[in-house]
């Protein structure tokens, strides 16, 4: 993502860490969220998401219910069993209420229900954790393979360098929605197929970061030192370029989730995304869209609005934090 | 940068080559049988060996490539030893593959038990109907002697593709028409789906309408230029004047508005803006249509209120990037010394911002936005499918969701030149406007 790279790649790698131990780090870390308005409403807005996800079912406090999950309990049996329910979400996000379909928001249902007569509020917290789990797991993943390539591509340079960019150029010049529509198209639509399709059209973009800081840290004394000391190249290059690494890294994985959310959001609208009756949110506003006309725009609204306070929460804590970092440097 | 232009150039072509070959290898590396995906499960072994001999789905991967790359026509034309070309048959309202013969006159062929070869002829008009069809049956001197020693007849059969009869050889084949499934006799041994493939403009017939891809192509294609165009044209000129002033009054309130703002819209999915906008323009306060329904015989250009809420949705995903893009670099020149030497000098101020800062604050934004025109695909996928916009990118999505694999290569690979062109562009827009680089 071109605004990823334009906001993280023009800092420079943070100061080595101080004496400080590790939970004032933290404190310090966490300072942010005073010093920076933005930033601030960014945790707010996703900090509730996490929160509903969290509490949408009972797991938290009745442990009988992982069991469930540990089992695989198949999503249909959401709407019998009453350990998915909370005091959050009073309904499953997949029973049905007959004669109640399309309503708008009412004290029985907050949000009003779908099509199907489901519970629009039910659908949007469960769904909340799909969300909230798929985005960070894809993003990690494509740090992993994209970090990793990065690193080679950045410490050896040369031939290496050369082939890798070259392929890793090739597969930024498509523009990605094509290269979700035709490995999904292909391959079908799943939580795995997701995040594989993700991976593939992030880990590029990481890769580039990581050898443009990876070749700028490569001249330090340090890695100079561990070079003379005899220390092995996988050493140097995970614990001496890495760590210094890691603050541009951080921020650009932060727009990462945010534009992980966007992509599951817009694959689940484009319908391929998780297949019904999963909760995914892009889902519930393509359901929702024929009924918009219908003068009931509740479900796909809803459903727009969630995914856009997730977006935007994670885009301006990203923000926060390079504001915050620029103004130290 | 001559040398420049040239490596660039290079780069563009083995780019393309590997993409179509990596849009090729992902569409036929698909799990299950293209034949299933297409047609469905209930189909059986028959249909679907007749179906993959029809469209050339049997043959080796290389040899698919090459026809759908460089067209199998010629080919074609060699193993029957005349020309053949598409016509177009005003009465079915269908553009098909025939022999072409010289004197004005066409043929297609049939058997109806594999030992006597009937052909089919209409003459071309000068009109450029078609005359109407006459039968002949062909004599005993048509058949060739093949190195394994068969009898064997090279023509195009009814559904316009390159087929083989063997003498003597009586065998049915499934043949899917618009009355369904019917077995025939009298069937060829062997096809060769007729195209001119994609470098020569035509990627194939899709798998779905068993229309050319292209002829649904080319107009969706201009919709869809007409509507991204009109965006582009609102857009930039906007995004920059408001970025501009963003970064002149760098943390003032104006700039803080704008730019938070402007990371609202972007990072809003265009599903999301979509519906937004929908649900007030449309929905509540009644000002635009909320879809673009366009009666058949019509088109869009005839209803541009239509196009009001698709180009407004575009437009806000677009504006707030490229204003961020802009300010930052408004920013980061106003800080430079020679920014400060013309104000030291005492140049008046809207000199500087002018004749200093804008030249070199513009340079950056006008390369990111010719690189986000990849990313303005996805906006137009999500954007045409929300208003059921018949465009591209409705039409890929379209491909993508009915296996209509022919279909989606082809829109597929014209987007992927369009991204890769642009961003050829923006290197030399880059290089043209910043003479630190256009000198070396």
């Amino acid at each position: 993502m071109a605004t990823a790279e334009q906001t993280a790649g023009d800092q420079l790698p943070s100061p080595p860490a101080t004496s400080t131990s590790r939970w004032q780090r933290l404190g310090a870390q966490l300072g942010l969220f005073r010093r920076s308005r933005i930033a601030l409403v960014g945790l707010c807005l996703v900090g509730f998401w996490v929160v509903v996800a969290l509490f949408a079912d009972n797991c938290l406090v009745t442990p009988a219910c992982y069991a469930g999950i540990v089992r695989g309990d198949d999503i249909t049996t959401w709407a019998t069993s009453d350990e998915y329910r909370s005091w959050l979400s009073r309904y499953s996000p997949v029973e049905q209420f007959r004669g109640r379909t399309r309503e708008g928001p009412s004290w029985d249902h907050w949000l009003g229900t779908d099509t199907r007569g489901r519970d629009i509020w039910a659908r949007l917290a469960h769904g909340s954790r799909l969300i909230l789990t798929l985005a960070p797991i894809s993003v990690m993943v494509a740090l992993l393979v994209g970090g990793t390539l990065g690193l080679l591509a950045g410490y050896y340079g040369g031939m290496v360098d050369e082939v890798t960019m070259r392929i890793l150029d090739a597969i930024i010049a498509f523009p990605q929605i094509l290269l979700y529509l035709v490995i999904i198209a292909s391959f079908g639509a799943s939580a795995t197929n997701v995040l594989i399709a993700i991976t593939i059209a992030g880990a590029p973009g990481i890769a580039r970061l990581v050898r443009g800081l990876t070749l700028d840290i490569k001249t330090r004394d340090y890695v100079a030192a561990a070079q003379t000391q005899g220390e092995r190249s996988w050493y140097i290059m995970v614990f001496e370029i890495l760590p210094n690494a890691r603050g541009p890294i951080i921020i650009d994985s932060m727009l990462r989730v945010g534009y992980a959310v966007f992509s599951i959001g817009t694959l689940g609208f484009l319908g391929l995304g998780l297949p019904p009756p999963s909760p995914d949110w892009g889902s519930i506003v393509q359901a929702g869209r024929s009924s918009i006309q219908a003068g009931r725009p509740w479900e796909a609204l809803w459903g727009s609005l969630a995914i856009a306070m997730v977006v935007v929460g994670l885009n301006l804590i990203a923000d926060g934090m390079s504001e915050e970092t620029r103004r130290y440097r | 940068m001559l040398k420049l232009l040239l490596r660039r150039f290079l780069f563009l072509i083995v780019t393309l080559f590997a993409v179509s070959v990596t849009v090729f290898a992902i569409s036929e590396l698909a799990p299950g049988d293209m034949a299933t995906n297409v047609l469905g499960n209930t189909i059986t072994p028959d249909q679907r060996a007749s179906f993959n001999a029809q469209n050339g789905l049997d043959q080796p991967a290389l040899t698919r490539y090459r026809r759908w790359m460089l067209g199998s026509d010629r080919e074609a034309a060699r193993l029957i030893g005349a020309p053949v070309d598409r016509f177009y048959d005003a009465e079915n309202n269908q553009t098909g593959w025939w022999v072409g013969g010289s004197e004005g006159t066409i043929y297609r062929h049939r058997s109806e038990d594999g030992e006597t070869i009937l052909q089919l002829e209409r003459d071309t008009l000068p009109d450029g109907k078609l005359g109407p069809s006459r039968i002949v049956t062909l004599g005993d001197e048509i058949w060739v002697t093949n190195d394994e020693g068969e009898e064997i007849f090279w023509g195009v059969n009814e559904d316009g593709r390159a087929a083989m009869w063997i003498r003597g050889l009586n065998q049915s084949e499934e043949r899917l028409t618009r009355a369904g499934w019917i077995s025939t006799a009298g069937a060829p041994s062997a096809y060769i789906p007729l195209q001119k493939g994609l470098l020569r403009g035509d990627p194939g017939i899709s798998l779905i309408t068993r229309q050319p891809v292209i002829d649904t192509l080319v107009p969706r294609l201009l919709n869809t230029l007409f509507l991204a165009g009109i965006a582009f044209v609102i857009i930039m000129p906007l995004a920059l004047f408001l970025g501009v002033i963003a970064g002149l009054y760098e943390g003032r309130p104006l700039d803080r508005i704008l730019s938070v703002g402007g990371l609202i819209a972007t990072a809003t999915p265009e599903f999301a803006s979509g519906v937004f906008l929908i649900v007030i323009f449309a929905v509540w306060l009644g000002w635009f249509p909320g879809a673009v329904v366009i009666p058949p015989g019509t088109s869009i250009f005839e209803q541009p209120q239509m196009l009001i809420l698709p180009i407004m949705t575009l437009m806000l995903v677009e504006l707030g990037y490229v204003l961020r893009v802009t300010r930052a670099s408004m920013s980061e020149v106003l800080r430079t010394n020679y920014i400060r030497t013309a104000v030291l000098k005492g140049l008046p101020y809207w000199q500087v911002i002018w004749r200093h800062a804008l030249r070199n604050a513009l340079l950056a934004p006008i390369t990111v936005i010719m690189l986000h025109i990849n990313w303005l695909i996805g906006g137009i996928v999500v954007v045409e499918t929300l208003f059921g916009f018949p465009g591209l990118g409705s039409y890929v999505l379209a491909s993508a969701l009915n296996n209509d694999v022919f279909a989606l290569q082809a829109a597929t690979m014209i987007l992927v030149v369009i991204a890769v062109v642009s961003q050829l562009l923006a290197d030399l827009i880059y290089v043209y406007l910043n003479p630190r680089i256009r000198y070396t």
